[in-house]
């Protein structure tokens, strides 16, 4: 028995020593043993086997896992940890190196678009001289109620902010009444520059519907800050629309010469009428570009974009009569006129006046015939001329 | 993910802290915060926390490696005396 043992052991050390040759073909081996035992080698067949079950295992799980064993493939054991390792490195140094790219593209933009800003203010302050009213006024609309109310625990700095400005509104309001043309174009400046500010603060109308509807619910019930959150999101659109970068492309200008443009009431209005269709389309397509002009002007001049008689003035040009009815049930305590009951009562008149004359042609002509069939196309509105037309009779 | 209105300074500055980003960058990314208009800044904190999740998933590649690796090391060890 000993030596069936030790023989094979002894027969299979030159196959072991030949492990290289024998590692890659391992099923050789089997079928060769299985050739011997077919042959009648039983012995040397059967410790054939044995040997190549000893040092391959019996089963090809075993065996590949005994494959490593084996000089050879250790070096490619390695080599495989490091390749994988090394493909994960260079992923980690592409996405840092895409990070850093994305992110440096977006510090020059976000510094070139302060550049221009900044440049902007120091001219506009330079051709309009902004008083310190203006000043105030602008920060109230831009940075100081967005930066303020923006630290979170400060909205009451924000709504301080407005409600002083607004007193000292209130308090002036006699001197802005008497604006002269000169005013008007600053205010109207004034206009363009909170605008300006406003596109640099936000690009899109949710970022900003979300960003004050979280100054909303954390300075709690303001009245006034509710007039100034939803003129600014009703708005937006027109608002971004007359961007810094868009409005001297809007004006077909270069930009060095846009502020010049401010400087002369004529001007002031040729650039409305150019710049006004662009931002409010479906106004100056309904209403006209006069009219519009006409508000515009007069609602810079008011100077208190808060108000909400001309906030539900500028819906009420912009959208529709339920928009601005709508806006006027929310906004309490404003007395709102509506202008198209305004148009309404004024078409009444004139239709009034229209029927009264031809009524008196009628009766200088003395054509009785006429004067029946005139009462049925009458409304019922008219009831203060049944009378005349009975005396008439 | 528009939920960083009040916020999106110090969370770019809390982001940059563990972004793999150089130091140089870092730095002039800080100092022009103040200044920088907010739809800049939405877009770099998107940047970043694309970057952090790329970075996340590569650690975790990474961890499965070495798991890996280590899981037939271990195994190589113990069957190495009887070879």
């Amino acid at each position: 028995m000993s030596d069936d043992e030790t023989k094979p052991e002894d027969e299979t050390k030159p196959d072991a020593d030949t492990a290289d040759d024998a590692a890659d073909k391992p099923a050789d081996l089997k079928d060769e043993a299985d050739k011997a035992i077919k042959e009648g080698k039983s012995r040397l067949g059967r410790a054939y086997r044995v040997a190549v079950d000893k040092a391959f295992g019996k089963t090809w799980p075993e065996r590949l896992m005994k494959l490593p064993l084996l000089p050879a493939t250790i070096p490619i054991f390695i080599g495989n940890f490091f390749k994988e390792l090394a493909t994960v490195k260079k992923e980690r140094a592409a996405a840092k190196s895409e990070a850093e790219s994305e992110i440096t593209q977006e510090v020059a933009k976000g510094t070139e678009t302060f550049d221009i800003a900044e440049n902007l203010t120091e001219e506009m302050d330079k051709e309009a001289h902004f008083g310190p009213e203006e000043k105030e006024a602008v920060a109230l609309l831009t940075e100081d109620v967005l930066e303020a109310a923006k630290a979170t625990g400060e909205p009451e700095k924000a709504l301080a902010t407005i409600d002083r400005v607004k007193e000292d509104a209130d308090k002036d309001e006699k001197d802005t009444e008497k604006l002269t043309d000169e005013e008007v174009q600053r205010s109207f400046s004034m206009g363009l520059f909170t605008m300006v500010r406003l596109r640099q603060r936000f690009d899109n109308e949710k970022d900003l519907a979300e960003f004050l509807t979280k100054v909303k619910s954390a300075a709690g019930k303001s009245a006034r800050f509710n007039h100034f959150s939803k003129y600014i999101t009703n708005n937006f659109k027109k608002l971004f629309q007359f961007g810094a970068m868009q409005v001297p492309d809007l004006l077909g200008i270069e930009k060095s010469k846009f502020l010049p443009l401010l400087t002369s009431e004529d001007r002031l209005r040729d650039g409305l009428d150019i710049v006004l269709p662009e931002i409010f389309p479906s106004a100056v397509r309904d209403k006209g570009l006069t009219p519009l002009r006409k508000f515009f002007v007069r609602f810079v001049r008011q100077k208190r974009y808060p108000d909400p008689k001309a906030l539900a003035e500028l819906i009420f040009m912009i959208e529709d009569e339920d928009d601005m009815r709508d806006l006027a049930k929310k906004i309490g305590g404003a007395k709102v006129v509506s202008l198209a009951s305004v148009k309404a009562t004024e078409d009444k008149k004139a239709k009034i006046k229209k029927d009264r004359e031809e009524k008196a042609v009628a009766k200088k002509e003395g054509e009785k015939g006429k004067k029946e069939d005139k009462p049925t196309d009458k409304k019922p509105d008219h009831d203060e001329e049944e009378p005349a037309l009975d005396e008439a009779a | 993910m528009e939920t960083y209105n009040e916020n999106i300074d110090l969370e770019i500055e809390r982001m940059l802290e563990t972004s793999s980003v150089s130091p140089l960058l870092k730095a002039i990314v800080k100092a022009s915060l103040y200044t920088m208009p907010y739809a800049n800044k939405l877009a770099i904190l998107k940047s970043l926390q694309k970057e952090q999740r790329k970075l996340l998933i590569l650690r975790k590649k990474e961890e499965k490696i070495i798991e890996k690796y280590r899981g037939l090391m271990e195994k190589l060890s113990k069957q190495q005396p009887g070879a």
